[in-house]
């Protein structure tokens, strides 16, 4: 029921209908929320502006669809995500991603030259404790951030949107191969980027 | 990375090959051969414990993420005044 879901979140008390309610509404409630997630995926004003602005306008067309078995905000997010892989898949393969070496690293290779940890991950002594506090989110999503862009997009479309690896190769124009390969990039540099900025070990090296 | 990898090399794994092959872990059935390869160095390798178990949470942590972001996780607050007239206007067609 979207009435539980929503006094879960502590959001607005009495989720309306969207099926009746005013988009007008739609946009003060939802829009900033919409615009975070789109800028996050995009990294961009104009694009995360033009997909919200899809996703509202989409969201109107099909609210009669809108079966209430999510909160309105879900269901809008629900929208935006494909207003999202849209882009991707007119965008396709970016030139600039042709070599993933160019990419950064968090501090260096994790690795030194016979393979061997350079810095020995951490005991993360109970990771999920503080992540309901809001600076976790805000460590956590400056690492998202340092993340260069064709490893993020393709680390979001797996552990954000849940897509299987022949969806993604689709949608990225890559083969398996170099997916896996920036999906292990993407989760070896936010490890690091979390075990320094948040789990305080960026010193401790073997 | 290089596939099929020889009986050496499984044998003596290295740990930027077994953190490579838990990655792919998460993406592929891994032959058998690479899953013994990850349980002998298991055995051996607390750091790669630890990272195996580090991107497992990872990969939860990212799924609190899809259906709604925590609004910290975002420096910007969201859209502007103007973006949020436009799109009220285009929605009244």
């Amino acid at each position: 029921m979207p009435e539980q879901l929503d006094s879960q979140r502590g959001r607005s008390p009495s989720p309306r209908d969207p099926s009746t309610s005013d988009p007008d509404r739609w946009v003060d409630d939802h829009g900033d929320a919409l615009y975070r997630y789109a800028i996050l995926r995009l990294r961009d004003q104009e694009l995360a502006e033009e997909a919200v602005q899809e996703a509202f306008v989409e969201a109107l067309r099909v609210r009669e669809s809108f079966a209430g078995r999510s909160s309105e905000r879900t269901w809008l997010i629900g929208i935006l995500r494909h207003k999202i892989l849209d882009h991707f898949r007119r965008r396709g393969r970016r030139k600039e991603e042709s070599s993933l070496d160019a990419d950064g690293h968090a501090d260096g290779p994790a690795f030194d030259g016979r393979g061997h940890w350079r810095s020995f991950p951490a005991d993360w002594d109970q990771p999920g404790r503080d992540i309901e506090r809001g600076e976790f989110w805000a460590v956590f999503g400056r690492c998202l951030d340092d993340v260069p862009r064709g490893l993020a997009d393709a680390f979001f479309l797996r552990e954000m949107d849940g897509l299987d690896s022949p969806s993604i190769c689709e949608t990225l124009k890559i083969t398996p191969a170099n997916l896996w390969a920036r999906l292990h990039r993407a989760r070896t540099l936010l490890r690091r980027c979390l075990e320094i900025h948040w789990f305080g070990a960026g010193t401790d090296r073997t | 990375m290089p596939r099929p990898r020889s009986f050496r090399r499984l044998l003596f794994l290295a740990c930027d090959d077994a953190t490579r092959l838990y990655s792919e872990a998460m993406e592929r059935r891994l032959t058998r051969a690479e899953r013994a390869a990850l349980r002998l160095h298991e055995v051996i390798c607390l750091g790669c414990r630890r990272f195996r178990r580090q991107i497992g949470w990872l990969r939860r942590l990212m799924a609190r993420l899809s259906a709604d972001l925590p609004p910290d996780v975002c420096s910007v607050p969201g859209l502007t005044p103007e973006a949020k007239e436009r799109i009220k206007r285009a929605l009244k067609g």
